[in-house]
């Protein structure tokens, strides 16, 4: 295999190397024959290279940023950037909102239940705990649902290059401040808190 | 451990089970049907939060709040159960705990919504007499 590999006779994709390589047909000790990085330095690396005569260095693969040591967005694997940021930021407000349509049951079953179930939903959700909630959901509603734009956004195939989607990224948490401000500002004026 | 199936066998029925686009697609519509719809259930929000049970049952009675709060709760319990969903097949890989996690999910969602409508549905069409 490693004789393939200086031959420069892989896929240009170069999926065939590493660790993942022979794991179906090789057997075990043929793996540990040569450490994995001297097969690296030997490998033309044709993705990136203009030439194949470029001086080969030694580069590891990418990976996602939790499946290495340090847990979620180490530090000591990637540094924190705004994409990476913005995505991570959708699914835990995605979770939040979970909760959130979990009370918005719980608000038509109190309706439905008569005058004291839902003045006692009401005082829940008005005492200081409920308030803090309801801010961090408002705050989640207005961020999951402008980053969802940015996704279908996305979908169509447009704003994918790295200025737009840092410059997309700054503008969806720029609408949630501001949107989640604005209708505690509301609420506040209408004397809904 | 040894096993002694082929690599054939193995590989047979791991390809596309030709449905994976619609969840894709009925996350993507779903999303597009809550931008205008969360936004009304905002300002509807702000209203009630203000009003006493009175004015959440004559509110609630409106037929258009009444559906449009019906049709709300109906496409955000589908799209959160679609978005779950893809956060336990990311994140579990332990067959028993994927597919437990995958089944309370759906059943929670069900439950919920249908309460949630259910109960809307019973405030609007009797005005709140119980």
């Amino acid at each position: 295999m490693t004789r393939r590999l200086i031959e420069g006779k892989e896929p240009a994709w170069g999926h065939t190397e590493g660790i993942g390589s022979g794991f179906v047909d090789t057997p075990g000790p043929a793996l540990k024959s040569g450490p994995a990085s001297r097969i690296r330095i030997e490998r033309p690396r044709r993705m990136t290279d203009a030439s194949p005569k470029a001086p080969q260095t030694a580069r590891e693969r990418p990976v996602s940023p939790h499946l290495m040591t340090g847990g979620f967005g180490s530090p000591l694997l990637w540094r924190w950037h705004l994409t990476m940021a913005t995505s991570i930021l959708h699914r835990a407000t995605g979770i939040a909102l979970y909760v959130g349509a979990l009370i918005a049951a719980f608000w038509a079953l109190s309706l439905a239940g008569g005058p004291e179930s839902y003045a006692q939903f009401k005082a829940v959700l008005g005492s200081l705990p409920g308030k803090v909630v309801m801010f961090g959901l408002t705050a989640s509603l207005f961020y999951h649902l402008a980053n969802g734009v940015r996704h279908l956004v996305w979908d169509t195939g447009h704003g994918l290059d790295v200025k737009s989607a840092n410059a997309s990224g700054v503008l969806v948490i720029a609408f949630a401040v501001a949107a989640t401000l604005a209708v505690w500002g509301i609420a506040g004026v209408t004397g809904a808190l | 451990m040894a096993s002694y199936r082929t690599p054939l066998s193995r590989a047979r029925g791991l390809g596309s089970a030709k449905h994976g686009a619609g969840h894709w697609i009925s996350e993507r519509v779903s999303s597009v049907a809550l931008v205008p719809l969360v936004l009304w259930a905002v300002y509807g929000v702000i209203r009630l939060a203000a009003g006493d049970y009175g004015f959440a049952v004559q509110w609630v009675s409106d037929p258009l709040n009444a559906v449009l709060i019906v049709l709300t709760l109906a496409t955000a319990f589908w799209h959160m159960h679609s978005g779950l969903r893809v956060v336990v097949e990311d994140y579990i890989h332990k067959a028993l705990t994927k597919s437990a996690l995958l089944i309370l999910n759906l059943f929670v969602c069900g439950l919920f919504g249908a309460l949630a409508i259910f109960s809307v549905l019973k405030v609007a069409l009797s005005g709140g007499a119980f």
